[in-house]
């Protein structure tokens, strides 16, 4: 086969690629767009199904600056929880997992700690938030952000796990070996091999479980108060008695995710870096 | 502040704790605080501006710290239950809506009124919303006679008659008061896709087509349950008069109504009535404040309120949908005074009438029947005075929500279709039976329709 | 070849352990005994009373509870799949391209930056019969309107698009890694073997993908079986039971209905029966990896 037409054989592929990629990312974006438009519309206008419309801020401004809305506090709040407690997710299950799945313990130890995990995540939330507001209130933590916190840690912390093991499980043990041959501690064992392996499942884990508790609500509205409150029960507040405030609601939603893109969207080399980093076996 | 001599004549009890109030305003003039800061917990809501605007007038006003907890309406039930089920309350006063008072009522959460201070009593204008406030712990049951004041009202949310003003101007007709005018109305004005006679919830929901149907069943002289204000739940709603009912609100639905009504929610009903899409629909009085906001309204200045409309003979039954405030056991004596100290000053005839100023909902007559009623803006409040009155409760015990469970799902059956009216009042009363003599009340069912 | 210290491998679990007996225990077991019980509240106590095996006695007869296992099967067998199917094709097709490749991927992510709750509240609004852009564009091409989540025969249909629309990111991202890491000299091997790309796929690629595929679809299917805050804001369940979920029936029992004992017992049984199939599935998985290696 000839370099020529080895190229124009992939770029016939990449434009059937292009093709597939855009219109996916069409119907990705099309609500979010359409949730986007929402937040320069007035209610009235939006329910009208008006296609042409003069923008307006009012939304924004209401998010913002309305008495009874504190939102930046809500999404500094949101900040410091979501961060922390993935970095603890993180860090945690790492280590957890390290050990589950390198250092050689009995099957069974291993298995009871991913189904016990598992059978975890499988309990409503409902049922976990009030058990956690007693625990807070007995310790004296309640509407802290380390209850908050701690119960992001362990309502992510075995999804981590699960994401982990099968990371874990493809790192050749011969590298492993090989360090430890030329004498290498354990950390710097986990600092030069096992880490640089690890960083495309660690960074699809952190992204992941950054989301799920930037999103998450049940356990937020229970341990938090007006100091503590995160985004979503901040947004939970536009779904009212008589009145969903969608317009509002938009706003919101576009406020909490803007960062967020804009982290993908400059992170997204680092992101990719760490996705392929573990290409190079 | 405005002197309210006018519209009020207090009676004994008024001028001594208006005398009261009279003499912590002046004494708060001089010293800050005479109380303890009060934590409220309440939910987001189109009052909840009004509410904070008075709570900073009473801080103005006494130096005393009111600080309010906003959260989701989702979520007031679950941080206020959390609340009273834990050693020490962190809230002093609960905003507590219509739905799960009973819950806080017969778990014994609330602490007497009377308990904080003997001298205490509700406002003479204060409207008493079904009795609802009072409940005997004794025979479990609500009502002025026997109950202890356990809360006072904060919110008078009822349904109301929302409808059409200007196509009733249009037409020379009065507001509906009867079922029958109301149907042939709806007709008259029902033009598919662009208009719709009339919408009501038949969505399935915590408590949703059971309240839209409370109007009917009671207005058409049946009920849900023989007597629940004094406690009786003999189920009676498979009777006559309930069938006549359901086959009234089921023929609106789908004769003069959206296709599909089985999930219209109300948010569904707004939407309809204020893109100028619905002649009638049954809405909770707070509803109103969307309907002359032009950023929310295509119809500003057209909607009229009246209250619910009923079969001759029988009176108008609009649905409590209000809030109570209650202080609950499990705080400090300080806190539940000076918690007190509040809802007292709060339901004040003066009080009253500024809350109704700022944009509030007030709960006391003397608002309603002030000239504050006669501004256009405030017409749903000529509604209210006939309407509040009346007003009653669907059921007042703590399983009211499996019991909804049971309504929500029998009545949103039968709007669907999916079965007849006969069959969902049958079953629906053999399920409520069940529940209710299971959680071992005297119950009982009338024999099934034919 | 023992090449740590005993010490390392207990310290490095041990955060894990004590997350887990402390704040993941306590609720299970406060779980577990409440299903046991009936609990009720009597002058501001707490009134358990022992009822034995009486609430798991309830759950056969329990009509939302029956609906909510078969509308959750279907959520999570067809959402589950089409996300799994979906995600690997735009994983490959973002991997394929490379560097060219990267403009896509964080807007593909997208739909998991919004909560929950913001896309019941934004998708109803679009599935709305008189307003909705749904039908707005359907009646501008000439066809009629359909209430979507009205008719009791599209509602769970609808459901199930907006869950694809929401996850689908999540199963492009675990299987985007798994795409990443795969190793390209096997790749180069089988194309210098002289396989079509449609052979390289089928017997190279996807074999190597199976244990990430099969990760994926069990993350999915038990987030899947937790579906709550789509049905929560869109249909509420209804119209009549075409929309309950399991999930949503556990709240209705314990939470509004106050009946933690009866709630609880829901929970477990939920929490046991998946556990059984998640044990059963990843025996399965293993055997297979056995077979194939």
């Amino acid at each position: 086969m000839t370099t020529s037409g080895k190229s124009r054989l992939y770029r016939r592929a990449d434009v059937f690629l292009h093709g597939f990629l855009i219109a996916a990312i069409f119907i990705t974006l099309a609500p979010f767009v359409y949730i986007a438009l929402s937040s320069f519309k007035t209610q009235i206008s939006l329910l009208m199904g008006q296609v042409t419309f003069t923008p307006t801020l009012l939304n924004y401004d209401e998010v913002l600056f309305d008495r009874t809305s504190d939102y930046l506090r809500n999404f500094t709040n949101s900040v410091i929880v979501t961060t922390i407690s993935t970095l603890f997710v993180v860090t945690i299950s790492f280590f957890a997992g390290y050990s589950l799945f390198r250092m050689r313990w009995p099957s069974y130890v291993v298995n009871t700690f991913l189904i016990w995990s598992m059978a975890f995540n499988l309990i409503p939330s409902v049922t976990l938030a009030s058990a956690w507001y007693d625990l807070a209130r007995t310790v004296g933590i309640s509407n802290d952000y380390l209850a908050l916190v701690l119960a992001h840690t362990t309502l992510h912390l075995p999804i981590a796990l699960w994401l982990l093991a099968s990371f874990f499980r493809e790192i050749p043990r011969e590298l492993e070996d090989a360090a430890y041959v030329d004498g290498a501690g354990f950390i710097t064992l986990v600092r030069r091999v096992v880490a640089p392996l690890m960083a495309p499942g660690l960074v699809a884990t952190a992204i992941l479980i950054y989301v799920f508790s930037w999103n998450e609500f049940p356990v937020a509205l229970a341990l938090t108060n007006n100091e503590t409150g995160t985004v979503p029960v901040a947004i939970a507040k536009y779904a009212q008695e008589e009145e969903i405030k969608y317009t509002q609601m938009a706003a919101a939603s576009v406020l909490s995710a803007i960062p967020a893109l804009i982290a993908l969207l400059f992170g997204q080399r680092f992101i990719v870096r760490g996705l392929t980093a573990g290409a190079v076996k | 502040m405005k002197t309210p001599e006018k519209n009020t004549i207090p009676s004994m009890a008024m001028i001594g704790k208006a005398s009261i109030v009279a003499a912590m305003l002046a004494s708060s003039a001089t010293f800050a605080a005479s109380h303890a800061p009060v934590n409220v917990v309440i939910n987001q809501s189109p009052w909840l501006e009004g509410f904070a605007a008075i709570a900073d007038l009473y801080e103005d006003e006494t130096g005393n710290e009111i600080t309010l907890d906003v959260n989701p309406y989702a979520g007031s039930l679950e941080k206020q239950r959390n609340a009273v089920r834990s050693e020490e309350s962190e809230y002093d006063l609960l905003i507590i809506n219509g739905i799960f008072y009973p819950e806080m009522y017969h778990g014994g959460f609330l602490e007497p009124l009377k308990s904080i201070d003997p001298e205490f009593d509700l406002d003479s204008r204060v409207y008493e919303y079904g009795g609802t406030p009072w409940f005997d712990s004794e025979s479990r049951a609500i009502g002025k006679e026997d109950g202890q004041l356990l809360t006072v009202p904060v919110n008078p949310n009822i349904t109301l008659l929302f409808y059409r003003k200007d196509l009733y101007e249009e037409k020379g007709w009065e507001a509906p008061t009867s079922f029958e005018q109301l149907e042939s109305n709806a007709r008259a004005l029902h033009n598919p896709k662009k208009m719709y006679g009339i919408a009501q919830r038949a969505g399935r929901a915590t408590v949703s087509v059971t309240w839209d149907f409370f109007p009917y069943i009671q207005g058409f002289g049946g009920s849900y349950f023989r007597d629940s204000d004094a406690g009786d739940y003999f189920v009676t709603i498979n009777s006559e008069a309930a069938r006549e009912a359901l086959e009234t609100y089921v023929r609106l639905a789908s004769e003069v109504g959206p296709e599909n009504p089985a999930n219209l929610t109300q948010g569904d009903l707004i939407q309809l009535l204020v893109t100028g899409k619905l002649a009638h629909t049954v809405l909770p009085a707070a509803a109103w404040a969307q309907m002359d906001d032009p950023n929310k309204s295509a119809v500003v200045g057209k909607v009229g309120y009246a209250t619910l409309p009923s079969a001759e003979g029988f009176p108008s039954t609009p649905a409590l949908g209000h809030w109570l405030g209650g202080i609950p056991k499990n705080i400090p004596d300080e806190k539940k005074r000076a918690a007190l100290a509040f809802l007292d000053w709060f339901q004040q005839p003066e009080t009253q009438i500024q809350y109704a100023e700022m944009g509030g909902a007030p709960i006391s007559a003397a608002a309603y029947e002030s000239d504050i009623a006669d501004r256009p803006e405030n017409r749903y409040m000529k509604a209210m005075v006939t309407a509040s009155p009346l007003a009653k409760g669907m059921w007042t015990i703590p399983e009211g929500a499996e019991l909804a469970a049971i309504t929500e799902l029998g009545l949103n059956r039968a709007v669907a279709g999916e079965i007849t009216v006969t069959e969902a009042l049958n079953s629906m009363a053999a399920d409520l039976e069940s529940v209710l003599s299971e959680a071992g009340y005297a119950t009982g069912r009338l024999p099934d329709l034919e | 070849m023992p090449h740590f210290s005993p010490l390392g491998k207990y310290l490095s679990l041990l955060p894990a352990l004590l997350v887990f007996a402390l704040l993941a225990l306590l609720p299970v077991i406060n779980l577990l005994i409440t299903s046991f019980h009936e609990v009720s509240w009597q002058a501001g106590t707490k009134q358990m009373e022992w009822v034995g095996l009486d609430n798991y006695a309830d759950i056969p007869a329990d009509p939302l509870f029956k609906a909510g296992v078969i509308n959750t099967a279907i959520v999570v067998i067809f959402a589950t799949s089409a996300q799994v199917i979906i995600g690997l094709a735009l994983a490959l097709g973002c991997s394929a391209l490379g560097k060219k490749g990267r403009f896509y991927r964080p807007l593909i992510i997208l739909p998991l930056l919004i909560p929950g709750i913001v896309i019941g509240a934004i998708w109803r609004l679009m599935y709305n019969s008189e307003f909705g852009v749904f039908n707005l564009i359907l009646e501008a091409v000439g066809l009629t309107g359909h209430d979507w989540l009205g008719s009791s025969s599209t509602a769970l249909a609808s459901v199930i698009v907006v869950d694809i629309w929401h996850w689908t990111p999540f199963a492009f991202l675990l299987l985007l890694a798994a795409v990443e890491s795969l190793p390209r000299d096997v790749s180069e091997a089988a194309k210098i073997d002289g396989a079509t790309t449609w052979q390289e796929f089928r017997y190279v690629t996807l074999p190597l993908l199976y244990p990430a595929i099969f990760m994926t679809f069990l993350f999915r299917a038990v987030m899947a079986s937790k579906i709550f805050d789509e049905v929560f804001l869109l249909t509420s369940g209804g119209p009549g039971t075409s929309t309950e979920v399991v999930s949503f029936t556990i709240f209705q029992r314990y939470f509004l209905q106050d009946n933690p004992g009866y709630g609880s017992a829901l929970s477990v049984s939920i929490i046991f029966v998946v556990s059984v199939i998640i044990v059963i599935a990843l025996n399965a998985g293993r055997s297979r990896e056995l077979a194939q290696s």
